[in-house]
């Protein structure tokens, strides 16, 4: 997604100081060498500090966009593994960064934060021409096409003087008219000449019928200007083209065609390559690369992307705008560009940058290309961008999980590394996370399930587990000490459980008792009086007191626990159902010697004995009765 | 407001699909989405004019916001716009929010603190009016730990226009009226486990899910503490994960959707008691996976429902066409007497949306919007007039 600027900012230059990182803003139409402001009290300077970049909503928003795009060209990579991504693709990818890049510019401008936009309009800036010299190029193909664009995205205001003079094309006085000329002059330098075709009908004020001609033969020329496109044209067919077309230009200035007309001569000059007309051309040039740009346009129009550095020097030397060992960190990254030293340019970006977002999603690009590591006449290092790109992951990544929100997102960068390479710090940091919530907690969870950290998932629901008993809730300590397969834990809250004497634990954590712990007394106990309970809720006397007498045969019940357990015995009232006489003598027994009558009071222990006895007597009559029966059979 | 009067046009072309993206520079994590109704629309209308909330969480402050949706131009090509009318900044992470009427909404947080807000109106035209902003009305802190330690509210839902009942990891729940400002009644502490998730089924019967997977059914007339119906999830399938989300279906207001921690989903009806086995299980394996953050089914088609969960997806469910697909685990004694097209059938998915965080909440409008918000912070709107 190709997105046009909507205006263009005065140029930022990327400064290093010395307590990091200092941008200064530089106003557009000031000198063209570039004065940076280095006094620390100036408001114009800031330092960035990668953690804080986040809480901007922009910025979050924009990192997690990138996550997204980086997500999804490690996806596409590891399908396609062990072959590398395609040009086109890995192009398309570095298109979306910028497409991003240039929404947070706009967001910034929007919010009238005019530094952040520059910061990360310069930031584009370079991205993009790096993707033409990394990814988009190829190094046996003209360079043009892509340096154009560049030029021309970056440095076309046409659209914004065009429109302030709208109203008065068809009538321009002088000064509006000198206006246009520039937009005209612009277009040109960019090798735009259809769209400086386009305005130069507007430009005859008087309606001179000479001036008509002159300006409809160099429209003419101007449309006829071939362009290259790589995957149209061959080069030889091109530069054919090419020729012929100078040879027309040059024959209708020979001509004289435009004799007297000041613009159209210099336009004419301008694209026959002309050196005098190049050097008037400086004063309405910004920037030795747009220069560049023009000479390449007029005079090497199938100059490689190998050659530009060369040309670009001899730019330099000619323009005069710097002293190339004086030059400001921006351009020394374009000329490192132009060297095809990927490792220069990472290294410089992430030194004056301070912030690992270019040098990781670009390194990452290249590194899925893999395309430099097959071609023979360059000499790049491209085994150390796969390190550094690890690198640069690390870093972001671990940043990242240090946010409080932006953590997730970290975890994503971090996977990606060759080897699980980053799964020790997602380690490390998934247990420094606080979770103040249960919904917290399992975030938290469900990211180290994903990678399988089951000692850490333990680790956190313990502490989940000692949290909730601070809180008092007892029995979600013991849901959490059971997540976190802690058994002394869970004997711990068990205990303290069995102490407040209810034994009223949820159904659905008894049930999970049976499976969660090895055997131990009171597990047993709690899953023996579990089953217990559900009888007597289904009135299953029987099963009930066969249970009980189980616990108390295998003298499972704790001693705190035996007069609450006894005053179940009041409920094992019932004509119908008489039991065994052992089970009434053990409860007999379990009474009157487990059981301490002050405890339960005189009258209620007299209840329960009398249950018990009442029982017994039931079944002692129906026995005789059926022995009577019997004998009167 | 700098940074929150962003206005975003994207265009649709009248297909199915995401038709915006919204909210970027929320900035924040989401909890809540809401859509702001304002009466019954029987006739869903794509150029509607909508308004929703949205709340944050995972800062020490987070907001609450009123955005406008509107079409500005219509034509083959419609052209949206959402702006921000309003935000409002609480402590802690807000957990939940309920739409009283189109007056009123509520919202729970972590600090256990609930708030009422009310929502001013601005005239438009000759004789109608909309939402222009909100204010704070009343606030309550309700839930604590023993020792006076405020607990989270974790949810809050309104049982009619004047009343609330919220939830909490106190695992009490208390009605609230707005009209008196009081408790009207409180359930304290009458959940052992931490209480996540709310849902009414009436005006005065509400069901909470539990961190252990328990559905409890409360009446609030009744002067018991004690659940009227207690449901158990099956422990070996759910492994003690909690239940998360619920959603009452549509025509039969005792059938019960219950989403889990674990990704699983299970159909209850709660008419069988406590005690019953769910009518048809929905196992994680064949679901989306994740967490189920929230269920909403379908205004008018009941058989379709969609569901957000915490591996970022959006999906739609919906009676499958094809014989072997099989999502389902049906109770083959417990589902029969259910008038549910997908219990027949069986049930597909459709994945709608995709982020690479969570997505934790849904909503769906009266137009046939889906409105939907996670940890990326954006808010996406999609039409879903197609279902």
């Amino acid at each position: 997604m190709e997105v046009e600027t909507k205006s263009n900012y005065g140029k930022v230059i990327l400064d290093y100081g010395p307590s990091g990182l200092v941008i200064a803003s530089v106003n557009k139409d000031s000198n063209s060498t570039a004065s940076v402001n280095k006094d620390s009290n100036s408001t114009e300077l800031r330092v960035l500090h990668a953690l804080h970049l986040a809480d901007n909503p922009f910025i979050k928003h924009f990192m997690i966009s990138s996550s997204e795009i980086f997500c999804k060209l490690q996806e596409e990579a590891n399908k396609l593994f062990p072959n590398t991504v395609p040009q086109s693709t890995v192009a398309s990818y570095s298109r979306k960064y910028r497409g991003i890049l240039r929404e947070l510019v706009a967001s910034f401008e929007e919010a009238r934060d005019s530094s952040s936009a520059s910061l990360y309009y310069n930031l584009e800036f370079v991205w993009h021409f790096c993707e033409i010299m990394f990814i988009s190029s190829n190094p046996e193909l003209p360079v043009l096409p892509y340096y154009s664009e560049w030029i021309h995205l970056n440095f076309d205001d046409s659209k914004v003087v065009v429109s302030h003079l709208e109203d008065e094309l068809s009538e321009m006085d002088s000064e509006n008219a000198k206006k246009m000329w520039g937009v005209i002059f612009k277009l040109v330098f960019h090798g735009k000449t259809k769209e400086a075709a386009s305005y130069l009908s507007h430009m005859n004020p008087t309606n001179s019928p000479v001036v008509e001609e002159q300006i409809a033969s160099m429209s003419e020329l101007m449309r006829k200007r071939p362009v290259y496109h790589p995957t149209l044209h061959s080069v030889t067919n091109y530069e054919r083209a090419w020729s012929a077309w100078k040879e027309e230009v040059e024959l209708r200035m020979s001509h004289r065609i435009f004799f007297g007309h000041e613009e159209l001569l210099f336009i004419c000059k301008i694209m026959l390559g002309d050196d005098a007309a190049f050097e008037n051309a400086k004063d309405k040039i910004d920037s030795w690369y747009e220069y560049l740009g023009m000479t390449l346009t007029y005079k090497y129009p199938t100059a490689r992307p190998g050659s530009l550095k060369g040309h670009a020097k001899l730019v330099i030397e000619e323009f005069g705008f710097h002293d190339p060992a004086n030059m400001v960190p921006m351009e020394r990254v374009l000329l490192e560009a132009m060297d095809y030293n990927i490792v220069s340019v990472l290294r410089d970006m992430q030194l004056h940058w301070n912030y690992p977002w270019f040098t990781l999603h670009f390194a990452d690009l290249v590194y899925c290309n893999g395309r430099f590591s097959s071609l023979k006449d360059i000499e790049l290092e491209s085994s150390s961008v796969g390190l550094l790109r690890d690198e640069f992951i690390l870093d972001h990544g671990t940043t990242l999980m240090q946010h409080a929100t932006m953590w997730q997102v970290g975890v994503r960068y971090l996977e990606s590394i060759p080897d699980r390479g980053g799964w020790p710090v997602i380690k490390e940091c998934i247990q420094r996370k606080k979770a103040l919530t249960d919904f917290d907690t399992h975030k938290i969870i469900s990211v180290a399930e994903r990678f399988g950290f089951s000692g850490e998932i333990h680790g956190i629901c313990r502490e989940r587990a000692l949290m909730k008993l601070k809180q008092g809730q007892k029995q979600d300590a013991l849901l959490w000490s059971i997540k976190a397969g802690d058994g002394p834990l869970t004997t711990h809250i068990l205990d303290i459980l069995l102490v407040d004497g209810t034994c009223d634990i949820e159904q659905s954590l008894l049930e999970s008792l049976r499976n969660a712990l090895p055997c131990a007394d009171r597990l047993l106990f709690l899953t023996g009086f579990c089953d217990f309970r559900k009888m007597m809720d289904r009135k299953d006397l029987r099963g009930a007191v066969s249970q009980l007498c189980h616990l108390i045969k295998e003298n499972l019940i704790p001693t705190r626990m035996a007069d609450k357990i006894a005053l179940n015995i009041q409920h094992f009232k019932d004509r119908n159902t008489t039991f065994e006489d052992w089970q009434v003598s053990t409860l007999m027994e379990f009474l009157h010697t487990r059981v301490n009558p002050s405890e339960v009071g005189d009258d209620m222990f007299q209840k329960l004995n009398s249950v018990l006895l009442c029982n017994r007597a039931e079944g002692i009559v129906k026995s005789l009765n059926s022995a009577k029966i019997k004998l009167v059979k | 407001m700098n940074g929150f009067d962003s206005e975003w046009e994207t265009t649709q072309n009248g297909q199915t699909g995401p038709i915006l993206e919204i909210g970027t520079q929320v900035g924040r994590c989401i909890s809540r989405v809401r859509w702001l109704h304002a009466g019954e629309t029987f006739i869903p209308d794509a150029l509607a004019t909508e308004f929703f909330l949205v709340s944050t969480y995972g800062e020490d402050s987070n907001t609450v916001s009123l955005w406008k949706l509107n079409a500005i131009e219509t034509g083959y090509e419609n052209k949206f716009k959402t702006t921000c009318l309003h935000k409002a900044n609480l402590a802690g992470n807000i957990t939940g929010i309920t739409v009283l009427d189109g007056d009123n909404f509520a919202l729970t947080t972590s600090l256990g603190i609930m708030s009422v807000f009310k929502i001013s109106h601005k005239h438009v035209g000759l004789d109608s009016m909309e939402p222009s902003g909100f204010s704070l009305v009343d606030t309550r802190s309700l839930h604590s730990f023993s020792g006076r330690m405020p607990a989270p509210a974790t949810d809050i839902v309104a049982t009619d226009p004047t009343s609330v009942v919220t939830v909490g990891e106190d695992g009490s729940i208390y009605e609230y009226s707005i009209k008196t400002k009081e408790i009207v009644r409180s359930f304290e502490k009458a959940d052992p486990l931490s209480i996540s998730v709310v849902s009414s089924i009436g005006r005065s019967e509400i069901v909470t899910g539990n961190g252990g997977g328990q559905v409890k059914l409360w009446d609030l007339r009744s002067s018991s503490n004690q659940p009227v119906v207690v449901l158990c999830p099956n422990v070996l399938l759910n492994n003690l994960a909690g239940a998360v989300s619920i959603a009452q279906y549509p025509s039969q207001s005792h059938v019960l959707f219950v989403g889990y921690q674990s990704g699983c989903m299970d159909l209850w009806d709660i008419r069988r008691g406590t005690g019953c086995q769910p009518a048809a299980n929905l196992v994680s394996e064949a679901s989306t996976g994740g967490a189920i953050g929230e269920i909403q089914f379908h205004r008018i088609n009941e058989d379709h429902f969609f569901t957000c969960n915490q591996l970022g997806s959006i999906s739609h469910w919906f009676p499958s066409e094809d014989d072997d697909v099989e999502m389902l685990q049906r109770n083959l004694d417990n589902f029969e007497h259910l008038n549910i097209e997908f219990l027949r059938r069986g049930l597909s998915y459709l994945d709608m949306y995709s982020s690479p965080l969570a997505i934790n909440s849904l909503s769906i409008s009266p137009n046939d919007r889906i409105l939907c918000g996670g940890d990326s912070g954006v808010a996406y709107i999609t039409d879903i007039s197609g279902v």
